[in-house]
């Protein structure tokens, strides 16, 4: 399971991926002086076009990966691994990650689709690693000021 | 040029929504269709499949029986054993409802973005519609016509 899991998941990835490179080369190439344009259209879109036609393959296979996400995160929570406000918030990132790709994309076109899910995707992450970063530090925090309690109680006194 | 509603055009437009769905079947045959595959799985379909359905029928019913020939100084409509011509002189503008993401270098994420068509309006506000089930280059064939003008609204869900 883990290995389709790694592989769908690896398919959203791409896909952001690919249209990084892709927005990265139309950046360049429109950075360079008109000269050194010209006459090179047939090379740029040679090495452009075949990275589309592959996204075009990977959008509906990041979807689908979204959906197995989703399945296995279900599963997660019924076995007690994730709490349901984790499970909501996985499937919640996942279908906000398909609806921001496909309205950036319906407007802007080009690769800046595929480039904002992927974005909104790395944020629920982030924003998952943030929580568990601050429950962390919120629970160390506490054990600290505990002992410190404890120890005050006990008659001991800092020592300045 | 003639267009017309064909097999192909159909099959064409609809093929992001034949791969989501053969993908989502598969990841919930790899779950064993259990009941929560299934009721997630489907939540995702009507959330990002069965739009693109109700757009297909939509774009279907308006063109049905339609015959149009795309000239450049005039459109001609066959409808109903009934023929209307629209010369260029007559046509105050036309706008393209299509996807950013349909265009070169994009990326369509769900099988709605594969649903844009040509409105056309005459001088006396009547609209004409030419959807891509009748032309999946209807966008482009629309540009033979001659002193018209073009305009293009983008969006992910183009209801006609």
């Amino acid at each position: 399971m883990g290995d389709l899991d790694a592989l769908l998941q690896g398919a959203g990835t791409a896909e952001g991926v690919i249209g990084g490179v892709q927005l990265t080369m139309l950046e360049y190439r429109k950075a360079l002086p008109s000269a050194s344009k010209l006459g090179t259209f047939g090379k740029f879109s040679s090495a452009y076009r075949p990275l589309g036609a592959f996204r075009r393959v990977l959008g509906p296979i990041g979807n689908a990966g979204t959906l197995f996400s989703g399945i296995q995160d279900y599963n997660s929570m019924q076995n007690g691994e994730i709490s349901a406000g984790r499970f909501a918030w996985r499937t919640g990132g996942g279908l906000a990650s398909i609806g921001a790709s496909a309205y950036i994309g319906g407007q802007f076109g080009g690769p800046w689709g595929a480039v904002a899910g992927t974005g909104v995707g790395a944020g629920v992450v982030a924003g998952e690693m943030g929580y568990d970063g601050f429950m962390h530090w919120h629970s160390e925090t506490s054990k600290g000021l505990g002992n410190i309690e404890k120890a005050l109680q006990g008659g001991w006194m800092p020592r300045w | 040029m003639v267009i017309k509603q064909t097999f192909y055009n159909h099959l064409k437009t609809l093929s992001i929504a034949i791969i989501t769905t053969v993908l989502y079947f598969g990841v919930c045959w790899y779950f064993e269709f259990e009941k929560a595959a299934v009721v997630m799985g489907l939540c995702y379909y009507a959330l990002t499949v069965v739009p693109s359905f109700f757009l297909h029928i939509s774009y279907y019913i308006r063109n049905k029986g339609t015959t149009s020939e795309i000239l450049s100084d005039r459109i001609i409509i066959y409808k109903n054993q009934k023929e209307t011509v629209i010369r260029s002189d007559e046509i105050k503008e036309i706008v393209v409802y299509k996807s950013a993401s349909m265009d070169r270098g994009g990326i369509p994420i769900t099988p709605m973005e594969a649903y844009f068509f040509v409105r056309i309006y005459d001088n006396s506000n009547k609209k004409y519609e030419l959807t891509c089930l009748m032309d999946t280059n209807i966008d482009k064939t629309i540009k033979v016509l001659q002193g018209v003008e073009i305009f293009r609204e983008k969006g992910f869900f183009n209801m006609v």
